[in-house]
Protein backbone atom coordinates (compact mmCIF):
# COMPACT_ATOMS: atom_id res chain seq x y z
CA UNK A 1 0.00 0.00 0.00
CA UNK A 2 1.04 3.48 -0.61
CA UNK A 3 2.81 5.59 2.43
CA UNK A 4 1.82 9.04 2.91
CA UNK A 5 3.92 12.16 2.51
CA UNK A 6 3.10 15.42 5.31
CA UNK A 7 3.81 18.16 2.62
CA UNK A 8 3.05 22.21 3.86
CA UNK A 9 -0.09 20.70 5.80
CA UNK A 10 -1.06 18.69 2.33
CA UNK A 11 -1.24 14.99 2.51
CA UNK A 12 -0.14 13.47 -0.53
CA UNK A 13 -0.25 9.91 -1.38
CA UNK A 14 3.04 8.27 -2.37
CA UNK A 15 3.06 5.45 -5.11
CA UNK A 16 4.18 2.29 -3.26
CA UNK A 17 7.28 0.75 -5.49
CA UNK A 18 5.88 -2.55 -7.60
CA UNK A 19 6.92 -5.51 -5.59
CA UNK A 20 6.48 -9.51 -6.46
CA UNK A 21 5.34 -10.68 -3.13
CA UNK A 22 6.37 -14.39 -3.73
CA UNK A 23 6.75 -17.46 -6.28
CA UNK A 24 5.35 -20.92 -5.55
CA UNK A 25 5.65 -24.09 -7.69
CA UNK A 26 2.65 -24.80 -9.06
CA UNK A 27 1.52 -28.36 -10.91
CA UNK A 28 4.16 -30.40 -11.81
CA UNK A 29 5.78 -27.83 -15.26
CA UNK A 30 4.50 -24.38 -13.79
CA UNK A 31 5.14 -21.67 -11.18
CA UNK A 32 2.77 -18.91 -9.29
CA UNK A 33 3.56 -15.52 -9.43
CA UNK A 34 1.80 -13.23 -6.49
CA UNK A 35 1.72 -9.44 -6.49
CA UNK A 36 -0.57 -6.62 -5.08
CA UNK A 37 -1.59 -3.93 -7.36
CA UNK A 38 -2.84 -0.19 -6.46
CA UNK A 39 -5.48 1.41 -8.08
CA UNK A 40 -5.34 3.30 -10.80
CA UNK A 41 -1.95 1.77 -12.03
CA UNK A 42 -0.88 -0.28 -15.01
CA UNK A 43 1.55 -3.15 -13.86
CA UNK A 44 3.90 -5.08 -16.17
CA UNK A 45 5.15 -8.59 -15.16
CA UNK A 46 8.33 -9.61 -17.02
CA UNK A 47 10.76 -12.17 -17.05
CA UNK A 48 14.81 -12.37 -18.01
CA UNK A 49 16.42 -15.96 -18.74
CA UNK A 50 19.79 -14.33 -18.98
CA UNK A 51 22.30 -12.84 -16.40
CA UNK A 52 24.89 -10.07 -17.25
CA UNK A 53 27.45 -9.98 -14.77
CA UNK A 54 25.54 -11.82 -12.25
CA UNK A 55 22.44 -9.74 -12.69
CA UNK A 56 19.25 -10.50 -14.32
CA UNK A 57 19.51 -8.34 -17.66
CA UNK A 58 19.47 -8.26 -21.55
CA UNK A 59 16.38 -8.42 -22.86
CA UNK A 60 13.28 -8.10 -20.67
CA UNK A 61 9.92 -10.02 -22.28
CA UNK A 62 6.44 -8.85 -20.86
CA UNK A 63 4.52 -12.16 -19.31
CA UNK A 64 1.21 -10.56 -17.86
CA UNK A 65 -0.43 -7.14 -17.93
CA UNK A 66 -2.44 -6.33 -15.16
CA UNK A 67 -4.75 -3.41 -16.18
CA UNK A 68 -5.39 -0.03 -14.95
CA UNK A 69 -8.61 -0.55 -12.72
CA UNK A 70 -10.05 1.85 -9.93
CA UNK A 71 -9.64 -0.58 -7.16
CA UNK A 72 -6.58 -2.40 -5.39
CA UNK A 73 -6.10 -5.92 -6.53
CA UNK A 74 -4.25 -9.02 -5.62
CA UNK A 75 -3.19 -10.74 -9.26
CA UNK A 76 -1.76 -14.42 -9.04
CA UNK A 77 -0.07 -15.17 -12.67
CA UNK A 78 1.16 -18.70 -13.50
CA UNK A 79 3.84 -19.43 -15.98
CA UNK A 80 5.84 -22.24 -17.03
CA UNK A 81 9.02 -23.83 -15.61
CA UNK A 82 10.43 -25.80 -18.15
CA UNK A 83 13.63 -23.46 -18.86
CA UNK A 84 16.54 -23.57 -16.60
CA UNK A 85 16.13 -20.34 -14.68
CA UNK A 86 13.67 -17.21 -15.29
CA UNK A 87 13.90 -13.89 -13.67
CA UNK A 88 10.84 -11.53 -12.87
CA UNK A 89 10.08 -8.26 -12.42
CA UNK A 90 7.18 -5.59 -12.25
CA UNK A 91 7.14 -2.32 -13.60
CA UNK A 92 4.12 0.26 -12.64
CA UNK A 93 3.15 3.02 -14.34
CA UNK A 94 2.24 5.84 -13.62
CA UNK B 1 -68.31 6.65 -11.01
CA UNK B 2 -64.24 6.60 -11.10
CA UNK B 3 -63.06 2.99 -12.69
CA UNK B 4 -61.24 1.74 -10.12
CA UNK B 5 -57.77 -0.57 -10.94
CA UNK B 6 -56.97 -3.05 -8.65
CA UNK B 7 -53.64 -2.93 -9.24
CA UNK B 8 -52.04 0.90 -10.06
CA UNK B 9 -48.88 -0.37 -9.47
CA UNK B 10 -45.29 0.59 -9.90
CA UNK B 11 -43.34 -0.71 -12.77
CA UNK B 12 -40.35 -1.84 -11.43
CA UNK B 13 -37.21 -1.93 -12.83
CA UNK B 14 -34.51 -4.55 -12.17
CA UNK B 15 -30.91 -4.70 -11.24
CA UNK B 16 -28.47 -6.12 -13.18
CA UNK B 17 -28.67 -9.90 -12.71
CA UNK B 18 -30.78 -12.64 -14.12
CA UNK B 19 -34.21 -11.28 -12.55
CA UNK B 20 -36.50 -9.92 -14.96
CA UNK B 21 -38.77 -8.16 -12.32
CA UNK B 22 -41.84 -10.90 -13.08
CA UNK B 23 -44.50 -9.53 -10.53
CA UNK B 24 -43.96 -6.34 -12.43
CA UNK B 25 -45.36 -7.27 -15.47
CA UNK B 26 -48.16 -9.09 -13.66
CA UNK B 27 -48.96 -6.10 -12.32
CA UNK B 28 -49.11 -4.34 -14.89
CA UNK B 29 -51.38 -6.95 -16.78
CA UNK B 30 -54.21 -6.97 -14.10
CA UNK B 31 -54.82 -3.53 -14.89
CA UNK B 32 -57.47 -4.10 -17.52
CA UNK B 33 -59.72 -5.98 -14.43
CA UNK B 34 -63.09 -5.79 -14.15
CA UNK B 35 -65.15 -5.73 -11.86
CA UNK B 36 -66.84 -9.40 -13.06
CA UNK B 37 -63.70 -11.69 -11.61
CA UNK B 38 -63.05 -14.41 -14.41
CA UNK B 39 -61.24 -13.32 -17.31
CA UNK B 40 -58.49 -13.77 -19.54
CA UNK B 41 -55.35 -11.60 -19.55
CA UNK B 42 -52.65 -11.04 -21.90
CA UNK B 43 -50.32 -8.22 -21.81
CA UNK B 44 -46.81 -7.18 -23.36
CA UNK B 45 -44.54 -5.00 -21.37
CA UNK B 46 -40.73 -4.03 -21.85
CA UNK B 47 -38.14 -2.59 -19.99
CA UNK B 48 -34.90 -0.81 -20.94
CA UNK B 49 -32.24 0.35 -19.02
CA UNK B 50 -28.83 1.30 -19.98
CA UNK B 51 -25.93 0.15 -17.73
CA UNK B 52 -23.11 2.40 -18.53
CA UNK B 53 -23.01 4.41 -15.15
CA UNK B 54 -19.87 2.77 -13.49
CA UNK B 55 -19.58 2.55 -10.07
CA UNK B 56 -16.75 1.53 -7.37
CA UNK B 57 -18.52 1.14 -3.71
CA UNK B 58 -21.34 3.42 -4.68
CA UNK B 59 -19.16 6.39 -6.24
CA UNK B 60 -19.54 7.04 -9.73
CA UNK B 61 -16.03 6.80 -11.76
CA UNK B 62 -15.68 8.45 -14.99
CA UNK B 63 -13.20 6.07 -16.80
CA UNK B 64 -12.06 5.80 -20.87
CA UNK B 65 -13.98 3.23 -22.22
CA UNK B 66 -16.04 2.03 -19.77
CA UNK B 67 -17.66 -1.57 -19.85
CA UNK B 68 -21.62 -1.78 -20.64
CA UNK B 69 -24.63 -3.21 -21.05
CA UNK B 70 -27.90 -1.81 -22.41
CA UNK B 71 -30.78 -4.31 -21.32
CA UNK B 72 -34.54 -4.67 -23.06
CA UNK B 73 -36.52 -7.46 -21.41
CA UNK B 74 -39.91 -8.02 -22.83
CA UNK B 75 -42.43 -9.58 -20.79
CA UNK B 76 -45.31 -11.76 -22.21
CA UNK B 77 -47.82 -12.48 -19.80
CA UNK B 78 -50.81 -14.71 -19.96
CA UNK B 79 -52.83 -14.85 -17.08
CA UNK B 80 -56.73 -16.22 -15.78
CA UNK B 81 -58.03 -14.58 -13.13
CA UNK B 82 -61.04 -17.80 -11.87
CA UNK B 83 -62.52 -15.47 -9.77
CA UNK B 84 -61.98 -11.62 -8.19
CA UNK B 85 -60.34 -13.64 -5.31
CA UNK B 86 -58.14 -16.13 -7.31
CA UNK B 87 -55.82 -15.29 -10.53
CA UNK B 88 -52.72 -17.14 -11.86
CA UNK B 89 -50.31 -15.70 -14.45
CA UNK B 90 -47.59 -17.07 -16.50
CA UNK B 91 -44.67 -14.88 -17.08
CA UNK B 92 -42.12 -15.40 -19.97
CA UNK B 93 -39.37 -12.88 -20.22
CA UNK B 94 -37.36 -12.40 -23.92
CA UNK B 95 -33.73 -10.68 -23.32
CA UNK B 96 -32.16 -8.41 -25.20
CA UNK B 97 -28.39 -7.59 -24.13
CA UNK B 98 -26.00 -5.51 -26.04
CA UNK B 99 -22.86 -5.31 -24.17
CA UNK B 100 -18.97 -4.57 -23.94
CA UNK B 101 -16.43 -6.25 -21.70
CA UNK B 102 -13.06 -6.09 -20.47
CA UNK B 103 -11.75 -8.74 -18.19
CA UNK B 104 -8.91 -11.19 -17.61
CA UNK B 105 -9.40 -14.68 -18.78
CA UNK B 106 -7.62 -16.69 -16.82
CA UNK B 107 -5.96 -20.94 -17.82
CA UNK B 108 -4.19 -23.51 -16.01
CA UNK B 109 -0.93 -23.35 -18.09
CA UNK B 110 -0.42 -19.67 -19.20
CA UNK B 111 -1.17 -16.52 -17.90
CA UNK B 112 -4.45 -14.75 -18.15
CA UNK B 113 -5.13 -12.65 -21.05
CA UNK B 114 -6.54 -9.62 -21.10
CA UNK B 115 -9.90 -9.68 -23.57
CA UNK B 116 -12.39 -7.33 -24.97
CA UNK B 117 -15.89 -8.61 -25.50
CA UNK B 118 -18.72 -7.05 -27.48
CA UNK B 119 -21.94 -8.40 -28.71
CA UNK B 120 -25.30 -8.83 -27.46
CA UNK B 121 -27.42 -12.13 -25.66
CA UNK B 122 -30.68 -12.79 -27.26
CA UNK B 123 -33.60 -15.54 -26.10
CA UNK B 124 -36.01 -16.74 -23.83
CA UNK B 125 -35.28 -15.93 -19.46
CA UNK B 126 -36.37 -17.52 -16.69
CA UNK B 127 -40.24 -18.51 -16.60
CA UNK B 128 -42.49 -17.53 -13.85
CA UNK B 129 -45.99 -18.69 -13.11
CA UNK B 130 -47.27 -16.41 -10.50
CA UNK B 131 -50.30 -16.97 -8.40
CA UNK B 132 -52.93 -14.21 -6.97
CA UNK B 133 -54.84 -13.94 -4.05
CA UNK B 134 -57.29 -11.14 -2.70
CA UNK B 135 -56.50 -10.62 0.59
CA UNK B 136 -58.94 -7.64 1.36
CA UNK B 137 -61.28 -5.47 -0.26
CA UNK B 138 -63.21 -2.44 0.86
CA UNK B 139 -65.45 -0.12 -1.24
CA UNK B 140 -67.94 2.73 -0.38
CA UNK B 141 -69.14 5.24 -2.95
CA UNK B 142 -65.78 7.69 -3.10
CA UNK B 143 -63.44 5.15 -1.81
CA UNK B 144 -61.77 1.88 -1.98
CA UNK B 145 -59.11 -0.72 -0.42
CA UNK B 146 -57.54 -3.19 -1.99
CA UNK B 147 -54.70 -5.98 -0.71
CA UNK B 148 -53.70 -8.82 -2.93
CA UNK B 149 -50.89 -11.29 -2.27
CA UNK B 150 -48.74 -12.60 -5.16
CA UNK B 151 -46.74 -15.95 -4.97
CA UNK B 152 -45.05 -17.56 -7.59
CA UNK B 153 -42.19 -20.02 -8.90
CA UNK B 154 -39.31 -19.20 -11.29
CA UNK B 155 -38.14 -22.06 -13.21
CA UNK B 156 -34.76 -22.53 -14.79
CA UNK B 157 -35.55 -22.23 -18.87
CA UNK B 158 -33.16 -19.46 -19.56
CA UNK B 159 -29.56 -20.45 -20.99
CA UNK B 160 -27.07 -20.29 -18.23
CA UNK B 161 -23.94 -20.67 -19.88
CA UNK B 162 -22.36 -17.64 -18.72
CA UNK B 163 -22.85 -18.47 -15.07
CA UNK B 164 -21.34 -21.65 -16.08
CA UNK B 165 -18.22 -20.33 -17.28
CA UNK B 166 -17.85 -17.11 -14.68
CA UNK B 167 -17.92 -20.01 -12.00
CA UNK B 168 -14.99 -22.26 -13.96
CA UNK B 169 -13.25 -19.06 -13.90
CA UNK B 170 -13.68 -18.51 -10.27
CA UNK B 171 -12.27 -22.22 -9.69
CA UNK B 172 -9.49 -21.96 -11.99
CA UNK B 173 -8.17 -18.83 -9.85
CA UNK B 174 -9.39 -20.87 -6.26
CA UNK B 175 -6.66 -23.45 -7.41
CA UNK B 176 -4.16 -20.40 -7.44
CA UNK B 177 -4.52 -19.25 -4.10
CA UNK B 178 -3.04 -20.96 -1.07
CA UNK B 179 -5.52 -22.77 0.93
CA UNK B 180 -6.82 -20.83 4.11
CA UNK B 181 -6.28 -18.02 2.00
CA UNK B 182 -9.52 -15.62 2.38
CA UNK B 183 -10.40 -13.87 -1.07
CA UNK B 184 -13.71 -12.77 -3.28
CA UNK B 185 -15.03 -15.60 -5.35
CA UNK B 186 -14.62 -13.31 -7.88
CA UNK B 187 -11.13 -12.15 -7.18
CA UNK B 188 -9.78 -13.21 -10.58
CA UNK B 189 -11.98 -10.87 -12.46
CA UNK B 190 -11.45 -6.98 -12.77
CA UNK B 191 -13.92 -6.45 -15.51
CA UNK B 192 -17.88 -3.78 -13.87
CA UNK B 193 -19.58 -6.35 -16.11
CA UNK B 194 -19.64 -9.69 -14.96
CA UNK B 195 -20.59 -12.98 -16.46
CA UNK B 196 -23.51 -13.18 -14.00
CA UNK B 197 -24.63 -10.09 -15.17
CA UNK B 198 -25.28 -11.17 -18.89
CA UNK B 199 -27.21 -14.49 -18.05
CA UNK B 200 -30.83 -15.36 -19.08
CA UNK B 201 -31.06 -17.65 -16.52
CA UNK B 202 -30.25 -18.29 -13.11
CA UNK B 203 -30.31 -22.27 -13.51
CA UNK B 204 -32.57 -21.94 -10.16
CA UNK B 205 -35.89 -22.62 -8.82
CA UNK B 206 -36.72 -19.13 -6.94
CA UNK B 207 -39.47 -18.12 -4.92
CA UNK B 208 -41.31 -15.00 -5.72
CA UNK B 209 -43.28 -13.43 -3.51
CA UNK B 210 -45.23 -9.68 -3.31
CA UNK B 211 -47.96 -7.73 -1.27
CA UNK B 212 -49.64 -5.01 -3.05
CA UNK B 213 -51.96 -2.47 -1.49
CA UNK B 214 -54.05 0.01 -3.06
CA UNK B 215 -55.80 2.78 -1.77
CA UNK B 216 -58.21 4.99 -3.75
CA UNK B 217 -60.23 8.39 -2.32
CA UNK B 218 -62.35 10.20 -4.97
CA UNK B 219 -59.49 11.24 -7.29
CA UNK B 220 -56.50 10.48 -5.64
CA UNK B 221 -54.67 7.30 -5.02
CA UNK B 222 -51.64 5.50 -2.87
CA UNK B 223 -50.41 2.38 -3.96
CA UNK B 224 -47.64 0.49 -2.70
CA UNK B 225 -46.11 -2.81 -2.86
CA UNK B 226 -43.66 -5.17 -1.78
CA UNK B 227 -41.63 -8.12 -3.18
CA UNK B 228 -39.03 -10.90 -1.95
CA UNK B 229 -37.60 -12.71 -5.04
CA UNK B 230 -35.42 -15.90 -2.97
CA UNK B 231 -33.20 -17.31 -4.85
CA UNK B 232 -31.94 -20.59 -4.43
CA UNK B 233 -28.83 -22.24 -5.78
CA UNK B 234 -28.48 -22.60 -9.70
CA UNK B 235 -26.06 -23.25 -12.57
CA UNK B 236 -22.55 -24.33 -10.97
CA UNK B 237 -23.38 -23.58 -7.29
CA UNK B 238 -23.94 -19.91 -8.30
CA UNK B 239 -26.60 -18.63 -6.28
CA UNK B 240 -27.84 -14.98 -6.60
CA UNK B 241 -28.53 -12.59 -3.39
CA UNK B 242 -32.16 -12.46 -2.44
CA UNK B 243 -33.84 -9.24 -3.80
CA UNK B 244 -36.48 -7.43 -2.00
CA UNK B 245 -38.69 -3.73 -3.44
CA UNK B 246 -40.49 -1.53 -1.40
CA UNK B 247 -42.27 0.79 -3.61
CA UNK B 248 -45.13 2.98 -3.93
CA UNK B 249 -46.37 6.63 -3.70
CA UNK B 250 -49.56 8.75 -4.26
CA UNK B 251 -51.57 9.38 -7.57
CA UNK B 252 -54.44 10.91 -9.60
CA UNK B 253 -56.58 10.12 -11.90
CA UNK B 254 -56.56 13.23 -14.03
CA UNK B 255 -59.55 11.65 -16.22
CA UNK B 256 -61.71 9.32 -15.30
CA UNK B 257 -65.26 8.71 -16.62
CA UNK B 258 -67.07 5.25 -17.68
CA UNK B 259 -65.15 4.82 -20.98
CA UNK B 260 -61.83 5.43 -19.99
CA UNK B 261 -59.73 6.54 -17.18
CA UNK B 262 -55.96 8.15 -17.49
CA UNK B 263 -53.64 8.23 -14.08
CA UNK B 264 -50.32 9.82 -12.79
CA UNK B 265 -48.15 8.26 -10.17
CA UNK B 266 -45.36 9.49 -8.04
CA UNK B 267 -43.31 6.65 -7.69
CA UNK B 268 -40.53 5.96 -5.17
CA UNK B 269 -38.86 2.50 -5.33
CA UNK B 270 -36.03 0.91 -2.63
CA UNK B 271 -34.38 -2.10 -4.35
CA UNK B 272 -32.08 -4.29 -2.42
CA UNK B 273 -30.05 -6.73 -4.09
CA UNK B 274 -28.22 -9.14 -1.69
CA UNK B 275 -24.19 -10.42 -2.21
CA UNK B 276 -24.20 -13.76 -4.90
CA UNK B 277 -22.76 -16.47 -3.77
CA UNK B 278 -20.10 -17.98 -5.76
CA UNK B 279 -18.36 -21.80 -5.01
CA UNK B 280 -19.60 -21.50 -0.93
CA UNK B 281 -18.43 -17.62 -0.85
CA UNK B 282 -19.77 -14.32 -1.13
CA UNK B 283 -18.93 -11.93 -2.99
CA UNK B 284 -18.26 -8.59 -2.06
CA UNK B 285 -18.28 -7.52 -5.63
CA UNK B 286 -21.97 -8.05 -6.53
CA UNK B 287 -25.03 -6.66 -4.71
CA UNK B 288 -26.38 -3.17 -4.52
CA UNK B 289 -29.38 -0.82 -2.80
CA UNK B 290 -30.96 1.94 -5.00
CA UNK B 291 -33.36 4.22 -4.63
CA UNK B 292 -35.38 5.59 -7.63
CA UNK B 293 -38.31 8.32 -8.18
CA UNK B 294 -39.99 8.46 -10.85
CA UNK B 295 -43.29 9.07 -12.67
CA UNK B 296 -45.97 6.62 -13.75
CA UNK B 297 -48.91 6.81 -16.15
CA UNK B 298 -51.31 4.69 -16.70
CA UNK B 299 -54.24 4.81 -19.56
CA UNK B 300 -57.75 2.55 -19.19
CA UNK B 301 -60.12 2.11 -22.10
CA UNK B 302 -63.32 0.46 -21.03
CA UNK B 303 -62.60 -2.78 -19.28
CA UNK B 304 -60.31 -4.59 -21.84
CA UNK B 305 -57.48 -2.59 -22.57
CA UNK B 306 -54.81 -0.64 -21.01
CA UNK B 307 -51.24 0.92 -21.06
CA UNK B 308 -49.18 2.16 -19.18
CA UNK B 309 -45.07 3.89 -19.37
CA UNK B 310 -43.02 5.16 -16.59
CA UNK B 311 -39.83 6.07 -15.83
CA UNK B 312 -37.13 5.72 -13.17
CA UNK B 313 -34.39 7.88 -12.00
CA UNK B 314 -32.27 6.92 -9.52
CA UNK B 315 -31.97 9.09 -6.87
CA UNK B 316 -29.07 7.12 -4.73
CA UNK B 317 -27.20 3.71 -5.55
CA UNK B 318 -24.55 2.05 -3.37
CA UNK B 319 -23.42 -1.06 -4.85
CA UNK B 320 -20.50 -3.05 -3.53
CA UNK B 321 -18.00 -3.38 -5.37
CA UNK B 322 -16.81 -2.42 -8.90
CA UNK B 323 -20.30 -2.05 -11.17
CA UNK B 324 -22.49 -1.15 -13.58
CA UNK B 325 -25.71 0.59 -12.68
CA UNK B 326 -28.79 2.18 -13.97
CA UNK B 327 -28.74 5.09 -16.07
CA UNK B 328 -32.08 5.33 -15.52
CA UNK B 329 -35.27 2.43 -16.03
CA UNK B 330 -37.91 2.95 -18.88
CA UNK B 331 -41.02 0.83 -18.92
CA UNK B 332 -44.17 0.22 -20.52
CA UNK B 333 -46.57 -2.10 -21.75
CA UNK B 334 -50.06 -2.87 -23.30
CA UNK B 335 -52.54 -5.41 -21.52
CA UNK B 336 -56.17 -6.74 -23.10
CA UNK B 337 -58.66 -8.76 -21.33
CA UNK B 338 -60.79 -11.10 -23.17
Amino acid sequence: MGSFLLVAGLMRAVAAAPKIDYIEVFLTNQVLIHFDTEANRTYELQYTETLVNGVPGGTWTNLFTAPNIPFPNHYIVVDTRLRPQRFYRLRATP
Amino acid sequence: MIKINLFTLAWLGVTLNANSCDLCAVYRAEETKTEGGQGLIVSLAEQYIPYRTVQFEGNELQLANPDYVDSSVTHLVVGYDFSRRFGISLNVPFHHLKFRRTDLRYSLGAPAVLTTETGTESGVGDIALIGRMLLFERATTNSRLVANLLAGIKFPTGDTDRLADEVSQAEIYNTFVPPGTPHDPLGHSVTSVHQHSLTRGSGSFDGIFGITVNGRWKRGFLAGQFQYYLRTVGESDFQFGDEWIASGGPGVFLVSNSKMSFSAQANVIYDVMGRDEILGQRSDRTGMKALYLGPLLNLTVGQQFSANVGVDLPLRIENNGFQNVPDYRLQGGLSWRF
